[in-house]
């Protein structure tokens, strides 16, 4: 049995045709989708679909909707080290972070456009070696210290004195220099073009301190205090408890693109970190929390409770993938890793309960979410598509002999290591692996562990297949950390010195243009080499009170609860 | 006195067999805290990473990181972690007050609860009370406490409403992760009450008590029960620190704050100067119940002398 790829785009719009996805949920996908918010635009849907709800809150003002209350919304962590963006290294932390802290630019998730936020406009030098930006004027932080270029300098330079995301998102080592032409006139030079940056800066991470804040709070910065001028002041941070957050009553400066720009409804909103998955799923149920960030094995614990309904927005990273050691036999033998990509049935794989029903058929190491249009068309012929028959077959070719339950060569059996973590397979998102591969007379050695078990591991190549992925906008970051050889974890045996070349000449690049036509190239060698299988494009699955309205998502597909609001 | 300084002489060894072995321990299990700490940067370098490696001693042979540690915990430095930088003493001396409330209030829970069913089953021997009874510790024993706790919020919480299921704040958040955490000890307590109970209730005394013409309450709590606590207060001396162990478990089911959920975040981003401070603490504590326990002996029982 052969399955023709169909793109992600198809198959969703079949499943909202037909009735299976849900009005809420197909909106919510476009908000992080371009190809399907296009699609669904198209004559005949547009009338169906409507303007999808996540890109922004169907009012202009806030009084239009209802005021006050408390929302709380649960993840397992939200601060895991510091709110100080200059010292974090936590994903969760900088979308804490940015219902505090405005940014310089705003990337909108419906089309991935990069728009002015506190930056009303900007110039790249044509070796985009220097941006120049025009800031905002009238914007005060919660302290009443003026935004101007003299704060934004400020918190570049306290950037540069850390190791943090924030550090790698203003180019690491090169960035030159930032310098005050006027008030509202900053001048930012690299060594080296670094074409990501505008789209780093509307990550919380790199969101504007108050500059007064930042230097008397010293090593509590972000601790006991911090400082911005968004739509919400911070109020306390209690550790592995909760982040608490008050609204800010004279918020002006939403991003224009967002449509709304006013004070948020909310009088307060608290983050509260719930470690448990399962409790977490129980927490919005009973209504202590409303909004709950839950994993597909506990996607059945919210189905049909009353008053609840499940949001999944695709995740900004990678593609979760089988990735192999292609530098460790059997897997160095590229029709082995063939074999096994054709022993898996992605589709019926997504149906299961560590799935439930989320995510679409991974293509390629970015998923369409990430990708210009959310176009991956042009990859499609690197795909290996399910077929259990040819799989087989090959194995049979290569002298892969069937002996009982199991093959083998010149005395080796078809048994992998595979190296996870315990939540993985808690998740029921390994041994179903083993099931399809034992189809084919292949068997996983599944050795799980904690997070560092699973990263050292890795990082030792003692391993012949692993389920990673990573979180983030920036897709050139994403393929470098994982297949550029020499890089700390890219640990997969790789060493192709065509796509080492495209890697770094996206990396390089001056424009994102550029960086996309180094990228695409790069990602069909890395699929020509066929270094795992690109297993499935994620959901962040949100358990969501209907009380909620406004909710919107950021372009990393986490929640931006700014214009949100509860109905009684 | 004498005996109390002496004991306390000989839990320093223990706290340098404790130290040593968690140091150990933590460094041999596989993770690497800064790998932990820049996954996910795309772009962070293997230069960059060993830089912040070296300023953490973490390229240090073990033998001088252990030498190095110990010298700043005798000057009563525990280190910083090197996630949040904070020191190691101030987020156990935060972390503490949370675990220390939700151990008491399993230790009374567990007291109360254990003696009383414990009397009961003694005293009903062999009748249906006794066996419910023992049936109930028995699942008790048999039960993980982490099961439990989601058992306890499954029921109380999502299904009846009755107590809140993220704990912490006010009495409402306690009670289900005090019955999560206590319900395993009080079994335990009710299990050795009957036992030694039944022990000493053939005991002459008791039967001459009862000769007397007390009254039956009077022969138990007075007579029987008090002859009985040796070692049901040994057992509630070793469930404290059972308790405290359990705590890891029971704070991270119900979102509490505490010395168990610092330890297992710790664990789980390898921040080796928390997760040993807070071990060494947690051993701490438990050195000192124990001491408590053996003087609490002598002002139970005056049979029992340290000085002879």
């Amino acid at each position: 049995m052969t399955h023709r790829p169909r793109k992600p785009v198809d198959v969703l719009l079949a499943g909202y045709r037909s009735g299976l996805i849900s009005r809420r949920r197909i909106m919510a996908l476009a908000a992080t989708m371009p190809a399907l918010a296009a699609a669904l635009a198209r004559p005949g849907l547009a009338g169906a679909a409507g303007a999808p709800h996540a890109l922004a809150p169907a009012f202009a003002r806030a009084q239009d909707v209802p005021q006050g209350g408390e929302m709380q919304a649960a993840n397992d962590v939200w601060v895991a080290d510091t709110l100080n963006q200059h010292r974090s290294n936590f994903t969760p932390s900088r979308m804490v972070a940015r219902h505090v802290l405005d940014c310089l630019t705003w990337v909108n998730p419906a089309d991935g456009s990069i728009n002015p936020w506190l930056a009303e406009s900007w110039e790249i030098s044509p070796d985009g070696l220097e941006y120049t930006f025009t800031l905002k004027e009238g914007v005060t932080f919660h302290d009443g210290t003026p935004f101007n270029a003299e704060a934004v300098k400020a918190n570049f330079d306290n950037t540069m004195e850390g190791d943090s995301f924030a550090y790698q998102a203003l180019g690491g080592t090169a960035f030159s220099a930032a310098e005050v032409v006027d008030d509202t006139t900053l001048t930012v030079t690299f060594n080296e073009p670094h074409a990501t940056f505008l789209l780093y800066l509307s990550d919380g991470g790199t969101g504007i301190d108050s500059p007064e804040a930042l230097a008397a709070g010293g090593d509590d910065y972000g601790v006991g205090s911090l400082v911005g001028s968004g739509p919400y002041k911070f109020v306390e941070w209690v550790k592995d408890s909760h982040v608490a957050l008050e609204k800010n009553p004279d918020y002006a400066s939403g991003p224009p693109a967002f449509g709304f720009s006013g004070p948020t409804p909310l009088d307060r909103l608290t983050f509260r970190e719930v470690p448990e998955n399962s409790v977490r799923a129980a927490a919005v149920v009973n209504g202590e929390v409303q909004m709950a960030r839950i994993i597909e094995p506990n996607v059945p614990d919210v189905q049909g409770a009353e008053g609840v309904e499940i949001i999944a927005t695709p995740k900004a990273g990678s593609s979760r993938m089988y990735l192999m050691n292609t530098a460790k036999a059997p897997t160095d033998d590229i029709n082995v890793r063939r074999a096994i990509n054709m022993a898996i049935d992605k589709e019926t794989m997504l149906q299961l309960p560590g799935w439930a029903g989320y995510g679409r058929p991974g293509l390629a190491p970015l998923p369409s979410n990430m990708v210009p249009n959310g176009d991956l068309s042009m990859l499609v012929e690197y795909d290996i598509p399910y077929d259990l028959e040819g799989a087989n077959a090959l194995l049979d070719e290569n002298g892969w002999i069937l002996n009982g339950d199991l093959r083998e060569k010149d005395g080796v059996q078809l048994v992998l290591d595979m190296v996870t973590t315990t939540n993985d397979v808690d998740a029921g998102q390994i041994e179903p692996i083993d099931g399809f591969l034992n189809e084919i007379g292949a068997r996983l050695n599944i050795r799980a562990g904690d997070f560092n078990f699973w990263i050292d591991t890795v990082q030792a190549t003692d391993f012949h297949m692993t389920l990673m992925s990573d979180s983030g906008y920036i897709g050139v970051g994403i393929i470098e950390e994982f297949f550029r050889e020499g890089e700390p974890f890219a640990n997969y045996g790789l060493a192709n010195p065509e796509l080492n070349e495209l890697i770094d000449a996206a990396v390089a690049a001056p424009t994102l243009e550029e960086q996309w036509e180094n990228l695409i190239p790069a990602m069909a060698i890395i699929m020509q080499e066929v270094v795992g299988v690109m297993g499935w494009e994620q959901d962040y699955l949100d358990a969501v009170s209907t009380r909620v309205g406004g909710l919107s998502y950021n372009e990393v597909g986490f929640p931006w609860l700014y214009g949100t609001y509860l109905s009684q | 006195m004498r005996y109390a300084l002496q004991r306390l002489a000989l839990a320093v060894p223990v706290m340098l067999g404790v130290s040593a072995l968690t140091f150990l321990m933590l460094h041999l299990v596989p993770g690497d805290p800064v790998a932990a700490m820049f996954i996910g940067h795309g772009g962070a370098s293997a230069e960059q990473m060993n830089e912040v490696r070296e300023r953490l001693g973490l390229n240090d042979p073990l033998p001088v990181q252990y030498v190095n540690y110990m010298k700043n915990v005798l000057q009563g430095d525990l280190g910083r972690s090197i996630r949040t930088n904070e020191p190691v003493s101030e987020m156990i001396l935060r972390n503490f007050p949370p675990t220390l409330q939700l151990t008491l209030a399993s230790m009374g829970l567990a007291i109360v609860l254990g003696v009383s069913f414990g009397i009961i089953a003694a005293v009903k021997r062999g009748r249906i009370v006794d066996n419910v009874v023992m049936l109930i510790a028995l699942a008790g024993v048999s039960m993980p406490s982490f099961w439990l706790g989601l058992l306890l919020i499954s029921i109380f919480a999502v299904w009846l409403n009755w107590f809140p299921i993220i704990g912490g704040g006010g009495w409402r958040g306690l009670v289900l992760p005090a019955v999560a955490l206590g319900f395993a000890a009080a079994a335990i307590i009710a299990r050795m009450v009957r036992s030694s109970l039944l022990e000493v209730l053939g005991e002459n005394y008791v039967v001459t008590a009862r000769a007397k013409g007390l009254a039956e309450q009077r022969v138990i709590m007075r007579h029987a029960l008090r002859n009985a606590a040796i070692p049901v207060i040994t057992i509630v001396g070793l469930q404290f620190g059972g308790l405290l162990a359990g705590a890891v478990i029971v704070e991270q089911v119900f979102s509490r704050q505490g010395i168990g959920r610092m330890l297992v975040s710790a664990l789980q981003s390898r921040d080796f100067p928390v997760a040993q401070g807070g071990v060494l603490f947690v051993a701490v504590v438990y050195v000192l119940v124990n001491l408590l326990v053996d003087l609490l002996y002598g002002a139970i029982d005056p049979r029992i002398s340290v000085e002879r």
